[in-house]
């Protein structure tokens, strides 16, 4: 139920005030609200789906006509949110028995996500008005910024 | 443990790529806000995730059990490390179901605190087992990385097929020379009183029939019958078996035998077994409680293989069907094999008795015409095999899931009772 309002609100908000652009982003709504849908029913690919259909229709809208601030990082966080509670919900193993720890657990994972994902868009909507007076040096911290995240994860994945 | 990733490492890494690379490309840093929380989530999650250890143990209460007892037993895990999801499920085999507990847990252990997941399992099917079979999957607390093991506990298992008490048996028409519970029809040292015959030199005084020799006015002596045991020899047949949804001949076939062994080896007399089927394994007669140990090992192995070679009663060892057994044949005489290996049983002269386990139950009828007159012919065929046994002096009883066994020992008594071989 919960997944099923945060994706609704998700499909709702880029058109609040899209009058020209509705025929647009009408059509993305709808595939992000129906990749919910199978994604909760069990087919897991149908998740990307929802992402992308849900950032297009986003995209859409912020190219045209911009949000506030405020506005993108919710959305930024209800994406990654919805798609938290639609894998905890997925993967849980139906007619198993399942500790209360672990469904706690679960709800405290997608508060976690919820925490992470608005700090991440906050930091990364202030990074993004930073600006850097030398172009090597804004490079610079760019690559240092790649090549960290890709080693983290490299490092990570490997052990 | 195999380590392996959600899809949502894939999912979230090529999603943040392309927001960022998107955002690059049109020159506007809030579309980089949607790939960011999933970037930084993804790390965050790599970050934290540590290999667990956990050690799961499987126990149950005990290694047997009857067709329909419940056992009790549990699996127990335990790790060092906090393991926020584990998720086990216990692979049962077919023939052994789960009353209590679930086959399936999702569990969170704390470090050092040993988790029991008690569960109750019934043994529905005769058979030999092997638990303690689980799958494993420890899980991080973000469900990015999973941790796959498999428990093998191998704790062996036997089903005991379910035994009808017998009170009484098919007695067989000769007795061997050990002492048993039998009276011999042979005159000898016993209890049972036979007859008085004429007292002759080396006869034992204590034996003399005083009342009669004073009436006769000469020495007469009492005869008794020995107390023998027997040979029994329980031939299954497993070249076919006909089955349903809950049992089926073969299921028949290795209850009647545990019964039956149990019921002749209380009286002190000496069995075996033979499986006649693809594989042909034998037990040599022998008597005792160890025996029916044995015997109920060996039906526990019974199994239909299939084969098309031609087999009969050569293929046994001479010691497997030793001479004036009875033999008890337990068969839902399908198979040629089988039928022409009891006629060559019964021309040698061996005590014969046939239990046909009836398959009629387990087959499905039809309204076709057709398919109605194939039935009919076969249902005719058996019976007229049925027939040509009896007037051979075998005794035939069919059985079925409805009648108990000893309404069925009694009907082969009747017949014996009353049976004169004709012709072999």
């Amino acid at each position: 139920m919960v997944a099923a309002a945060v994706a609704a609100a998700l499909a709702a908000v880029p058109l609040i005030g899209a009058d020209g652009l509705s025929p647009a982003l009408l059509p993305l709504g709808g595939v992000g609200l129906v990749g919910v849908l199978f994604a909760l029913l069990g087919f897991d690919f149908m998740l990307a789906f929802m992402l992308f259909a849900f950032a297009a229709e986003f995209a859409t809208r912020q190219l045209a006509d911009s949000f506030v601030a405020s506005v993108a990082i919710a959305y930024a966080t209800g994406l990654l949110v919805l798609c938290e509670l639609i894998t905890s919900v997925v993967t849980l193993p139906r007619a198993a028995r399942v500790d209360r720890a672990v469904a706690w657990g679960r709800g405290s994972a997608v508060g976690v996500a919820a925490v992470v994902g608005a700090t991440a868009s906050t930091l990364t909507l202030v990074g993004g008005s930073i600006r850097v007076g030398a172009a090597l040096l804004a490079a610079l911290i760019g690559v240092l910024a790649a090549v960290t995240l890709f080693a983290v994860v490299t490092t990570r994945v490997r052990s | 443990m195999s380590r392996s990733y959600s899809f949502k490492l894939a999912l979230y890494g090529t999603f943040t790529a392309i927001a960022f690379v998107v955002a690059f490309a049109v020159g506007r840093s809030e579309l980089a806000t949607l790939g960011a929380p999933f970037g930084a989530y993804l790390l965050l999650t790599l970050v934290l995730a540590t290999q667990p250890h956990p050690r799961i143990t499987f126990t149950v209460d005990r290694e047997r059990a009857t067709e329909g007892e419940k056992v009790s037993g549990a699996l127990s895990a335990v790790a060092p490390s906090t393991v926020p999801e584990l998720e086990l499920l216990h692979v049962l085999p077919a023939g052994v179901s789960m009353t209590e507990g679930a086959n399936r847990s999702l569990i969170r252990l704390v470090p050092n605190v040993p988790r029991s997941l008690p569960f109750e399992l019934t043994a529905e099917r005769w058979g030999s087992y092997a638990l303690g079979v689980a799958l494993v999957r420890a899980r991080d607390r973000f469900g990015i990385v999973a941790d796959d093991g498999v428990l093998k506990a191998a704790a062996p298992f036997r089903v005991y097929p379910r035994s009808d008490r017998l009170r009484s048996l098919v007695p067989p028409l000769a007795t061997q020379p050990y002492a048993g519970n039998r009276l011999a029809r042979s005159r000898g040292e016993g209890i049972e009183f036979a007859e008085i015959r004429s007292f002759v030199p080396g006869d034992r005084v204590r034996r003399v029939n005083w009342r009669a020799s004073a009436r006769r006015q000469e020495l007469y002596v009492n005869e008794a019958h020995p107390e023998r045991n027997s040979d029994i020899v329980l031939l299954l047949d497993s070249f076919v078996d006909v089955s349903g949804p809950t049992s089926g001949t073969l299921d028949l076939t290795v209850r009647a035998a545990a019964s039956l062994a149990a019921a002749y080896l209380e009286r002190r007399d000496r069995v075996g077994i033979v499986g006649f089927g693809a594989v042909v394994r034998w037990l040599t007669p022998a008597m005792g409680r160890r025996q029916l140990h044995l015997i109920v090992d060996a039906l526990l192995e019974t199994e239909v293989t299939l084969s098309f070679a031609w087999k009969d009663i050569d293929v046994l060892p001479p010691r497997s069907l030793p001479p004036q057994a009875l033999v008890i044949a337990l068969s839902p005489l399908l198979d040629t094999r089988t039928v022409a290996a009891l006629l060559d049983l019964r021309s040698r002269g061996f005590d014969l008795v046939v239990i046909d386990i009836s398959p009629l139950p387990f087959v499905r009828g039809s309204d076709e015409p057709l398919e109605a007159l194939a039935a009919r012919l076969w249902r005719l065929w058996r019976e007229a095999m049925r027939y040509r046994y009896e007037r051979l002096g075998v005794g035939v009883v069919e059985w079925d899931e409805t009648k108990p066994l000893s309404q069925v020992i009694e009907e082969v008594r009747a017949f014996r009772r009353y049976a004169r071989r004709v012709s072999a």
